[in-house]
């Protein structure tokens, strides 16, 4: 048998960390409403039943828990009552992340997640190990899958720094990539904390809030109703408000992207970025599924795209969570960072249009449904209104429209498929034609009088899915049986 | 597992290559559990509405308007579960071959999915109180994709299901995902 290793002392604490934030929610309230003898010590009690198990846990983990590196495989092993062993096959390992928190660099340790295709979880997490010994691991699980690298291919990666991002590009691409709701979700968290009632007492009794308060009354009373002027201060307000709320959000997001490096080693991409928490990524290339070329209105207008690889064993819970192949770059770069993927390499392929009758149908939806928003509009505030948001929420549609037709476009190339769909938020998906698992034709009524079909390429892991919309019913056919014919070869 | 005398004699290879329709007693099961469900749904609805006519005191108009509001709803499901098992039975079809499993489904919106055999990951054999009445099993695919990791083909006789099964997990290649 291997030596066995154990996790870094501090793995103890980490875990007592975890478990005293899973159970901050409970102290929060208590803290909060407990004014009273009774619940400060009810509050207590119960963060004493809850903690001191927790201690203990933490502590019997860390000394329970070994790993070691057998010769084609990675086992951990833990538990005292309830014994765990697990054997991770090398060639099984999609995915190794390394997580250092501002904690963690204290005591020079990371958190390390070992990803295999087995879906929503980490196979394995080590709480904490030493730095010093991460390369090392690294090296045993890669060489471990019995695919050594060419020594003239390990020179072409004498230097293996592929992007490298700015401290302005970082800011640039937590703008462009965030949608703020993060913010939101965390204020609506902090309402539901305290409760709206105290929300509004806490707001009230401040001295801003009472003057607030007092004007707002005093202008009601002088002009006797709520003028336009009001109407469109409000509106200001919202408006500053959400641009303030998307500014603070695309500083948390680029305090993410901080400092983001992808640099290649032999046959893997490694990403490294985090202002506080450093978050070091390691993708084996040839366990990428799909890539997903970003190229929002505003990243067209700058000239740039953000890429992200999906793999299977990765497990995309929110936008933060993401895999960046690139968080922004040039448009011109695009090309060269998706040749990067085993099999993408040859992707000259060309864009196709879609159907011709796109522009037609979605001009004709666009019509239809402002016309259904109109009306009730006309029928209760009268017809000239109805003429007005019928004009506005028509014109609105069918310029989306008419920039949806424009936008969509699919593509196969040498054993390539690729769909790019989407005009505000433009979304490329690109991937293998052997990675595809599953191979769906969608027709509507509507596909069918126009002679259309969706095409659906499934892969695996989650993320934009590959479709292709709006596509000649003979091509979708023509491509279904390619993809089932190339999946799995 | 069925007995071998429970296979209908005529059941053809199940990969030639053909396309197949589900077995025709789909059409009765599904009417039944349809009937079933809406049979339930109007227990809660009546009780509901007795309970509204005993403790609410509604007016006699809003009670008539609200009763026949529900009643119209049961009887368009009735109708429902009595016309579209048969509408739907017309219009799946199914094509195992030595590449692939291919599932139509859809009279409106139509839908064509093909799983590579060597894509698959496992598959599952089910069978519901319903079905086991009248010898139907459910066939699941499980995949490692993400839009399509389970696909459901109901409506096979139970030996069939089981059939189908062996032949597509049966010596394929695999590349590890």
């Amino acid at each position: 048998m291997a030596p066995e290793h154990r996790l870094h002392p501090a793995s103890a604490l980490f875990r007592f960390g975890h478990l005293l934030k899973d159970f901050a929610f409970l102290a929060l309230p208590l803290l909060v409403a407990g004014r009273s003898m009774a619940m400060d010590l009810l509050a207590v009690a119960v963060m004493g039943v809850l903690v001191l198990p927790a201690v203990i846990g933490a502590i019997i983990t860390y000394a329970t828990f070994r790993y070691r590196y057998e010769a084609d495989e990675f086992v951990v092993r833990s538990g005292l009552i309830f014994r765990n062993e697990r054997h991770i096959p090398y060639a099984r390992i999609h995915n190794i992340d390394a997580v250092q928190n501002p904690i963690h660099r204290l005591f020079r340790v990371a958190m390390i997640r070992i990803e295999t295709g087995s879906g929503i979880e980490a196979e394995a997490t080590l709480a904490a190990v030493p730095v010093a010994a991460i390369a090392d691991m690294r090296r045993r699980m890669f060489e471990g899958r019995g695919a050594p690298i060419a020594a003239e291919e390990a020179e072409q990666y004498a230097s293996p720094v592929l992007l490298k991002l700015g401290v302005a590009d970082a800011f640039v691409a937590g703008f462009l990539l965030n949608r703020g709701y993060l913010i939101i979700a965390a204020a609506i968290g902090l309402v539901f904390e305290l409760g709206p009632d105290d929300m509004v007492r806490i707001v009230g009794e401040s001295q801003p809030g009472r003057a607030a308060t007092a004007a707002v009354q005093e202008t009601i009373a002088a002009s006797g109703s709520v003028a336009g002027t009001t109407v469109a201060l409000t509106v200001a307000g919202i408006v500053l408000l959400m641009i303030a709320i998307r500014l603070v959000a695309a500083l948390v997001l680029a305090s993410r992207l901080h400092g983001f490096v992808l640099s290649r080693s032999g046959a893997d991409l490694r990403t490294e970025s985090g202002l506080f928490t450093r978050v070091t990524r390691t993708v084996v290339l040839g366990r990428i599924q799909r890539v997903i070329v970003h190229e929002s209105f505003l990243h067209r207008r700058l000239g740039r795209a953000s890429i992200q690889v999906v793999t299977m064993g990765h497990s995309v819970t929110s936008r933060s969570e993401i895999a960046w192949l690139a968080p922004l770059v040039r448009a011109d770069e695009i090309d060269a960072l998706v040749a990067l993927v085993p099999g993408l390499a040859t992707h000259a392929f060309a864009w196709n249009p879609p159907h011709p009758s796109i522009t037609g149908r979605k001009l004709r939806g666009a019509l239809i449904g402002a016309a259904l928003g109109a009306l009730p509009v006309g029928l209760l505030a009268g017809p000239s209104w109805g003429i007005a948001v019928l004009l506005l929420l028509g014109g609105w549609m069918s310029l989306a429209a008419w920039l949806y037709a424009r936008n969509i476009a699919w593509a196969e190339g040498d054993g390539v498929v690729a769909a790019r769909a989407g005009w505000m938020r433009r979304k490329t998906v690109i991937a293998v034609a052997s990675r595809v698992h599953t191979a769906a034709t969608w027709t509507s009524p509507f596909d069918r009088r126009a002679g259309t079909a969706v095409l659906t390429a499934d892969t695996p892991g989650h993320g934009v899915p590959l479709q292709m919309r709006y596509l000649p019913i003979d091509i979708a056919n023509r491509l279904h049986a390619t993809i089932v014919a190339r999946a799995g070869r | 597992m069925t007995a071998p005398a429970n296979l209908p004699s005529h059941a053809p290879a199940p990969a030639d290559g053909a396309l197949q329709r589900q077995d025709p007693r789909i059409v009765g099961c599904e009417r039944l559990a349809g009937w079933v469900a809406t049979a339930i749904l109007a227990a809660i609805a009546g009780a509901l509405l007795g309970i509204w006519a005993w403790l609410g005191e509604p007016a006699p108009k809003a009670m008539a308007l609200v009763g026949s509001g529900v009643g119209a709803l049961l009887l368009l499901g009735t109708w429902h579960w009595q016309r579209w098992p048969a509408v739907s039975y017309r219009h799946t079809w199914y094509r195992v071959t030595d590449q692939a499993i291919e599932i139509r489904r859809g009279a409106v919106w139509k839908s064509v999915v093909t799983i590579p055999r060597g894509r698959i990951q496992h598959t599952d054999v089910s069978q519901g109180p319903l079905e086991r009445r009248w010898g139907l099993g459910t066939l699941v695919i499980h995949t490692a994709g993400d839009q399509f990791s389970a696909i459901t083909l109901d409506g096979l006789s139970h030996g069939e299901a089981l059939r189908i099964r062996d032949r597509l997990v049966g010596g394929r290649p695999d590349d590890g995902a």
